[in-house]
């Protein structure tokens, strides 16, 4: 049991690590972090029904330790969400102008829940049934969620590519609205 | 359907997860709708790039193998991390960092040690190398499995189970098992500074570590230092404590 543990875990190591530095913005925490979700992974592993995607479990493992630690700690990182109606497009376009980094700064600056579930689907490549057990809400949660996520996304990349001089050039979709 | 439905099936339909109906519903209503096929075909080029650009780093290899070695700290089977010692110079010179970052780590918490080692054995079939409900007997095992004179403190609301010695930093520390309330007690004892850096500590006075799942209270008493981890509440696991530090009657 150990070694199947070990190998599965193993299998989503980069992953787990990414997410937890994304979720707690910090390496050493992440850790830290890290460590919990093995002690609670490893003791609930009996319970865990082979069949079913390990790597959803573990992840809703760690989600649930981050917010345990968060709650215990009484530090609740937010950033304020960003409302604006100005229309955001040409976002395939700002691409060229930015740096990884650059759109790897603006998806960990999204506010939750949205930033867990763009970097979920659109790095980590969950399906949306995956993501529903990590983050415990539902299919159609997971797809609102996306939806606005990467609509706030769109428009704070835009706005970095605007600092670069970029210009947006015709009648988008959405303006009219 | 109407264009705001359609827009929030966008998602979905982007990385295929919508259903046959769905598919078709959304599909028909493009076909008819200028305004939301360019909107779905922009987000779909907007998405694309997305995960085009979007970095995934992967784990520097120091990190990785100390982040490996926690993994298998808590599960026990650390002898694999023995392993990394025959892989050449390369491999020699991945085990120096870890060594060093763990030292770093260890600077920063102390208690991980401790906490790991819990996790690794509280309840395991390995979790005890002498069996015995006697503080007298079990001091007298762990001083001569340990070499120096050890007291097994006693505390009237935790049952001693027996104990065990473990290796920390290349030294041979005791360690007495209890058991509270149906949950398991660590007490690490011993003397060495550097595996009790929380410096200032008055006698007895608790050093608490709060932790999910299991919390650490030390002390030093009697200038013998005392390091009990349980997933107990750690007001309990402050009471045992302070339980502990009573002369025995």
């Amino acid at each position: 049991m150990t070694e199947r543990f070990e190998t599965l875990v193993e299998g989503h190591l980069d992953a787990l690590h990414r997410f937890a530095v994304s979720l707690t913005r910090d390496r050493d925490v992440a850790r830290d972090l890290l460590h919990d979700t093995f002690v609670k992974g490893f003791e609930g592993y009996h319970a865990f029904r082979p069949g079913t995607h390990f790597r959803a479990w573990i992840f809703a493992i760690l989600v649930n330790t981050f917010r345990t630690r968060v709650r215990d700690t009484g530090r609740h990182p937010h950033v304020a969400l960003d409302e604006s109606n100005e229309p955001a497009s040409d976002g395939d376009v700002v691409f060229e102008l930015l740096e990884g980094t650059e759109i790897l700064d603006a998806v960990e600056a999204l506010p939750e829940p949205y930033r867990s579930t763009v970097l979920l689907v659109d790095r980590e490549e969950m399906r949306y049934a995956e993501v529903a057990v990590v983050m415990d809400c539902p299919l159609g949660t997971v797809m609102s969620r996306l939806h606005r996520g990467r609509g706030l996304l769109r428009r704070r990349l835009l706005g970095l590519a605007r600092e670069r001089g970029f210009q947006t050039a015709g009648k988008r979709v959405g303006e009219e609205a | 359907m109407m264009c705001l439905d359609c827009r929030n099936l966008v998602p979905g339909w982007i990385d295929a997860e919508l259903g046959p109906l769905e598919t078709a519903e959304f599909a028909a209503h493009l076909s008819s709708c200028r305004e939301c096929a360019e909107f779905a075909g922009r987000e779909r080029l907007f998405v694309q790039g997305l995960r085009g650009r979007l970095p995934r780093p992967s784990l520097p290899e120091a990190e990785r193998r100390q982040i490996l070695s926690d993994l298998r700290t808590v599960t026990g089977s650390r002898g694999n991390l023995l392993r990394l010692a025959w892989g050449g110079a390369l491999a020699m010179a991945a085990c120096i960092a870890l060594v060093a970052g763990l030292t770093v780590s260890q600077a920063r918490d102390w208690t991980r040690v401790y906490r790991m080692d819990h996790a690794a054995h509280a309840g395991a079939p390995d979790e005890l190398e002498y069996r015995s409900g006697s503080a007298a007997q079990v001091a007298a095992w762990l001083t001569g499995a340990v070499g120096t004179p050890m007291h097994v403190p006693t505390m009237p609301d935790a049952r001693l189970l027996g104990a065990r010695t473990v290796r920390l930093h290349g030294r041979t520390v005791a360690l007495a098992v209890y058991e509270s309330a149906g949950r398991r007690l660590s007490l690490f004892l011993g003397n060495g500074q550097e595996l009790f850096p929380a410096r200032g500590l008055a006698p007895d006075q608790l050093y608490t570590r709060p932790g999910s799942p299991y919390s650490v209270v030390a002390w030093i008493h009697q200038g013998h230092f005392h390091v009990a981890v349980s997933d107990l509440p750690v007001q309990r696991l402050q009471e045992l404590a302070r339980q502990c530090q009573k002369p025995a009657t």
